[in-house]
């Protein structure tokens, strides 16, 4: 559905010239939703940009249902659906339906079960019941819905979502999410842009983490939680002193030394199994208190992102 | 199908959002109107000749028309629909035409009122009916230069501040109070560029010709839009900063 090989999209002025993408490949197949992480700045919405026919690409090749996006851009128009997100986009000043209709023309869709197609969609999101109403007195995650709304419009095989869930309460964000994965329950493709680690976690099948426009660290969630758990490790915590645990775990080669905390101390350590066998037969009293944690999303992506 | 969609759709747009009201017909000739009463005040037997009406009537529809689309890109460029418009089939060239259009609406709305208003204080309209014909020729040229500015903002950020010297620059090649033989010799090539709504130069053949004019500059208007959407794509700036 979406390939994307080697892109390089560069920003030049008259005084200096910056890369915000630098040989970015990625795919996108039917029923799966891809989540790109990453700071600001880190290339993002660029991406989307240029998969939404809005930037052309320097170098590289970037095709949406086989349709070349620079080559090829109405047949790509036809074939996405784009959520921005946030309070731009939309024309505040008219009705959700009103809204739909105006973008229906541009796409082109007969008058003829327009109603009833705006009617479902609005149904989809949530919004049949405000369809009327204007578009300024929407809530935050009214309009989001609204975006993905008008996305889908179109009956688009592929979505871009740019931060949908951007300044959402947690109750609208869950909603949002839940509308996101029953997009790829009917087949879509989904890119989404996201700052929010729960989302990408949660909804995401494949995460692509983009770091001063490069993709640093790809994969599904659980993927990057055991890969990073055999590089930085895994977190064991137990009620025994600081220095018992140290010289219990010596054999291991703990990658830190043990560190107090309130319940006790932790350590981290690669062989996870290992050591817990250890840790069981040395302190057996204290295996109830025995506590092991793996590298969160969070943390995998801090310590991979530099800041722009 | 899916540009009279599109078209249409943009015009509806314009006069919803901007809120076509009897009251804004009525404020947007009121300067027109002015001018009309001091013309009439300065002419020797307290009237305006049929050339100078139409020449009002002009300055109703092409500032309205001019104002008015300036204020849509604008709009949309903030609100963030331009940059969702880039992203359908139907591109920013065509709603922005329709909006254009729309605009001129009001504006001809607000030519009728300055005519009502103006008329009885007139000595004579003896070329008003083609002075009518001439000015509705025009306007079709006249939304292709607007569709020509509108590009330039488009592409430009900041470039809506020179959009005042602009219409009063074009209103001077208009032929709407300076006939093109007043001109300076070195203008006049310029002034035979922009469609003329001076009723003296209505003959047949010159309305054919200011016919071809017109439509060639609403060709190059929508070219002008196109590029400039087309140079944003290469750029990332204009409307997508």
């Amino acid at each position: 559905m979406i390939r994307v090989d080697d892109l390089v999209v560069e920003y030049s002025s008259r005084k200096s010239r910056r890369r915000a993408l630098d040989g970015v490949s990625l795919r996108v197949e039917p029923g799966q939703v891809v989540g790109l992480l990453g700071p600001n700045g880190a290339g993002k919405t660029t991406l989307t940009k240029v998969l939404s026919t809005l930037l052309r690409p320097m170098a590289g090749a970037a095709t949406v249902c086989g349709f070349d996006v620079v080559r090829e851009r109405r047949s790509v128009q036809r074939s996405i659906g784009v959520a921005f997100g946030g309070d731009l986009g939309i024309y505040s000043r008219l009705s959700a339906r009103d809204n739909l209709r105006f973008f229906a023309a541009m796409y082109g869709l007969p008058r003829r079960g327009l109603r009833e197609r705006i009617h479902d969609v609005l149904a989809t999101v949530a919004l049949a019941d405000r369809a009327r109403d204007r578009v300024e007195t929407f809530s935050r995650g009214m309009k989001q819905r609204l975006h993905i709304a008008r996305a889908i419009l179109h009956d688009p095989p592929v979505l871009l979502l740019d931060e949908p869930a951007s300044g959402l309460d947690p109750v609208s964000a869950i909603e949002l999410r839940q509308l996101v994965m029953s997009l790829r329950e009917a087949g879509r493709a989904v890119l989404l842009t996201t700052h929010d680690l729960v989302e990408a976690e949660t909804v995401c099948d494949h995460v692509n983490i983009l770091s001063r426009g490069s993709i640093v660290l790809a994969g599904s969630p659980a993927e990057l939680r055991s890969n990073a758990a055999l590089d930085a490790g895994s977190r064991l915590e137990l009620a025994v002193p600081p220095s018992a645990l140290d010289q219990a775990l010596a054999s291991y080669g703990p990658l830190d030394a043990a560190a107090a905390t309130g319940a006790g101390a932790s350590v981290r350590v690669r062989d996870v199994a290992g050591a817990v066998r250890t840790v069981a037969q040395a302190f057996p009293d204290a295996l109830p208190t025995l506590r092991v944690s793996h590298p969160t999303l969070e943390e995998i992506y801090v310590s991979r992102v530099d800041r722009p | 199908m899916r540009v009279l969609s599109a078209l249409g759709a943009g015009a509806v747009l314009h006069l919803r959002v901007s809120a076509l009201t009897p009251m804004a017909v009525v404020s947007s000739s009121l300067t027109p109107v002015g001018m009309g009463l001091l013309l009439c005040a300065g002419a020797a037997d307290r009237g305006v000749a049929g050339q100078q009406l139409v020449s009002i009537a002009f300055i109703a529809v092409w500032g309205t028309m001019l104002v008015q689309s300036v204020i849509a890109v604008v709009q949309e460029r903030n609100w963030g629909t331009m940059a969702m418009l880039a992203t359908t089939p139907s591109g920013i060239a065509l709603p922005l035409l329709g909006r254009v259009f729309a605009a001129a609406v009001h504006g001809l709305l607000s030519a009728a009122v300055v005519l009502l208003v103006l008329l009885p204080l007139v000595s004579t309209t003896d070329v008003l009916g083609l002075g009518l014909v001439t000015l509705v020729i025009a306007l079709v040229g006249y939304a292709g230069v607007t569709l020509a500015i509108v590009s330039w903002i488009v592409r430009h950020r900041y470039a809506s501040g020179g959009v005042n010297g602009l219409f009063e620059l074009i209103l001077l090649f208009s032929g709407a109070f300076v006939a093109m033989s007043a001109l300076p010799a070195g203008l006049r090539p310029v002034g035979y560029l922009f469609p003329s709504v001076r009723v003296a130069d209505a003959s047949a053949g010159t309305l054919a010709v200011q016919l071809l004019v017109s439509v060639a500059w609403l060709a190059a208007g929508l070219l002008l839009l196109t590029g400039a959407s087309n140079s944003v794509r290469k750029t990332g700036k204009g409307f997508l900063q």
